[in-house]
């Protein structure tokens, strides 16, 4: 088998291996039975004590709600006051001047709600006092907001009635100091010991091979690219990403850092079977967010490794693929496994440039992200699929013509109506953004010249991606696009908070109405919900739906492209 | 537009997001 393609089957099957038992970990610590990181309890106490908070106290949906924005909200101030101010601050060797507002608005909403959408390069645009104060911060605490939300869902759905699903700062707590600190800190490591700068010292001149006179960048870069990549946060240290050969030096840091794009989201679908002691759901949530993610990878995997036509034409050898935009170091095959697993993940950091892949690699990563459900972020890659199945129940039960139920509770108008609005809302905020910029910049080309590295169908596919990148908190961006002003910044932003807390808070309010109402033990006459038909029928509700809303933008884009240029 | 205008009025853009959800979970809730 060609190495290449050994290579990334090795990458996939060990992350997958991996999350089973992280899986079973994640749902123990959760439901507060005794782990062996039991021994951070007198740590998570303390904490608590000082924030002054009773994490043992189980609160109302709306209450943990309440809990989850208002801390949300002091991190944003948090991080305005940072950003605008950080060419003031310490650690800033560089000298780095202070972002401008609107960008640092952008930016402070794009690591508030776990998106990572960067206007700026992080040579030149952030201190080292934001990287780690405030951006790192943020990677740590926004992934454990997504986590923390997903096991109130998860709280919800045991048998029996209640009112009370647990304590937010609970489970926030501990998914930051029994998952993520230890995990990331592996990864760091790891990527120290492989050649990854972390230190706090200035740029370091150097001469080139060839030559040339020229600086490279340094930094505490190690310590955040482990939690961007565990908390599918995706933000990188330096400008490039994980493209960057100090962010991601060799084929082994690729590899781990690849993994770990989708080893929690992948743990967190199979933890909600082992949480709730049914782990053949879980296995169906895994089963249909693998089938669509696989559906994605197969033909980009291919299409990267079977060249560009137009650069063929050329007369240029296409033997190792279509390697624009790509490293040689790690090939196209690994460069077209991350392209599809950060963007079915919210994850968004990139080992190549996006804008370079084939038009149909570039649908798929789109795709990835329209869908936004298949494995997803930490936690609220779950909470997505969970609106897809309550819309995969309703229909199932219209069907057969019975009150639709789902683990033993009755899906009535209400639920129904929040999932329609939280499945709409995405498409919504995606299409409407792309108008409006394809509308201004139709009007007035020349004025806005600066937008759009290339015209026609990809530099619509470029406005397209901006705003589903940021709808769907993932980050990554078809660089093309010259994004660091007024406009993209404050309207990116707005869709990034709308398409953040809307979907956390609809899922939890589903969750919170199914709770409190009566529990019908499951008979003969129930809809089974862990098996594969029933799997069938949310994998066709997420693509209809994906399908209805998104191909005509498609067809605009990136679909046209690949007619045009495999004419 | 001056950064001291724009600092305190996207701040309050985001603050306006915020309420926005504060007030969509009592919107949920009675839907």
């Amino acid at each position: 088998m060609n190495k290449e393609l050994l290579g990334i089957l090795v990458i996939f099957g060990s992350t997958v291996l991996l999350a089973i038992p992280l899986g079973r970990y994640l749902a123990t610590i959760y439901r507060g039975d005794r782990s062996w990181t039991d021994f951070l309890v007198p740590f998570e106490r303390l904490l608590c004590r000082l924030g002054g908070i009773d994490a043992t106290k189980s609160l109302t949906w709306q209450q943990n709600l309440v809990a989850l924005l208002t801390i949300n909200l002091v991190w944003f101030f948090w991080a305005m006051l940072v950003l605008c101010t950080q060419g003031s601050l310490p650690l800033n060797p560089d000298h780095n001047p202070s972002m401008s507002p609107d960008q640092a608005f952008n930016t402070a909403i794009s690591f508030l709600v776990n998106c990572n959408l960067q206007h700026y390069s992080g040579e030149s645009g952030a201190t080292y006092f934001s990287q780690v104060f405030c951006l790192m911060f943020l990677q740590f605490v926004t992934a454990a907001t997504g986590m923390a939300a997903c096991v109130i869902v998860f709280n919800a759905l045991r048998e029996g009635t209640t009112e009370k699903l647990g304590n937010f700062y609970d489970y926030f707590l501990k998914s930051i100091t029994r998952v993520l600190l230890p995990l990331s800190l592996v990864l760091a490591l790891v990527l120290v010991f492989q050649g990854t700068p972390m230190n706090w010292a200035a740029k370091a001149p150097i001469v080139t091979v060839q030559g040339d006179s020229t600086n490279v960048s340094r930094g505490p870069a190690a310590a955040l690219i482990g939690i961007k990549q565990m908390g599918t946060n995706g933000g990188g240290f330096f400008g490039v990403n994980s493209a960057h050969p100090l962010e991601n030096p060799t084929y082994l840091t690729n590899a781990l850092e690849n993994g770990a794009i989708v080893l929690i989201p992948i743990a967190m679908a199979l933890a909600f079977g082992y949480y709730l002691r049914r782990p053949r759901l879980g296995w169906m949530v895994f089963g249909v967010m693998t089938a669509g993610y696989l559906l994605l990878q197969l033909p980009t995997v291919y299409f990267e490794m079977h060249g560009n036509p137009a650069i063929a034409h050329l007369g240029a050898n296409q033997a190792l693929g279509s390697m624009e935009g790509k490293e040689i170091r790690l090939g196209a095959p690994a460069s077209a496994l991350w392209a599809i697993q950060t963007t079915v993940t919210s994850n968004g950091s990139v080992n190549a440039m996006h804008d370079s892949l084939t038009p149909l690699s570039g649908m798929n990563t789109l795709l990835g992200m329209m869908t936004n459900a298949f494995y997803g972020g930490v936690g609220v890659g779950f909470l997505n699929f969970f609106v897809f199945i309550i819309v995969a129940v309703f229909i199932s039960g219209l069907m057969v013509g019975r009150t639709p139920e789902f683990l033993g509770k009755k899906i009535e108008a209400r639920e129904m109506k929040i999932a329609i609005i939280i499945a709409l809302l995405h498409p919504l905020l995606i299409l409407t953004g792309t108008a409006l910029a394809t509308h201004f910049y139709a009007n007035d080309p020349k004025e806005l010249a600066g937008w759009l590295a290339n015209p026609g169908y990809h530099g619509f596919s470029e406005m397209l991606y901006e705003y589903t990148s940021s709808a769907a908190n993932n980050g990554s961006g078809f660089e093309g696009l010259g994004d660091n002003t007024p406009w993209w910044n404050i309207s990116t932003g707005i869709v990034m908070v709308l398409a953040r807390y809307l979907p956390i808070i609809g899922p939890v309010a589903i969750a919170g109405l199914l709770a409190r109402k009566k529990y019908i033990p499951e008979s003969a006459g129930t809809l089974r919900v862990d098996t594969g038909t029933f799997g069938i029928m949310v994998f066709f509700v997420i693509w209809i739906i994906a399908a209805l809303a998104f191909f005509p933008a498609l067809a605009l884009g990136p679909l046209a492209e690949h007619f045009t240029l495999y004419q | 537009m001056a950064a001291a205008l724009m600092i305190p009025l996207l701040t309050t853009a985001g603050v306006a997001c915020f309420w926005l959800f504060y007030r969509s979970v009592d919107f949920f809730d009675n839907i």
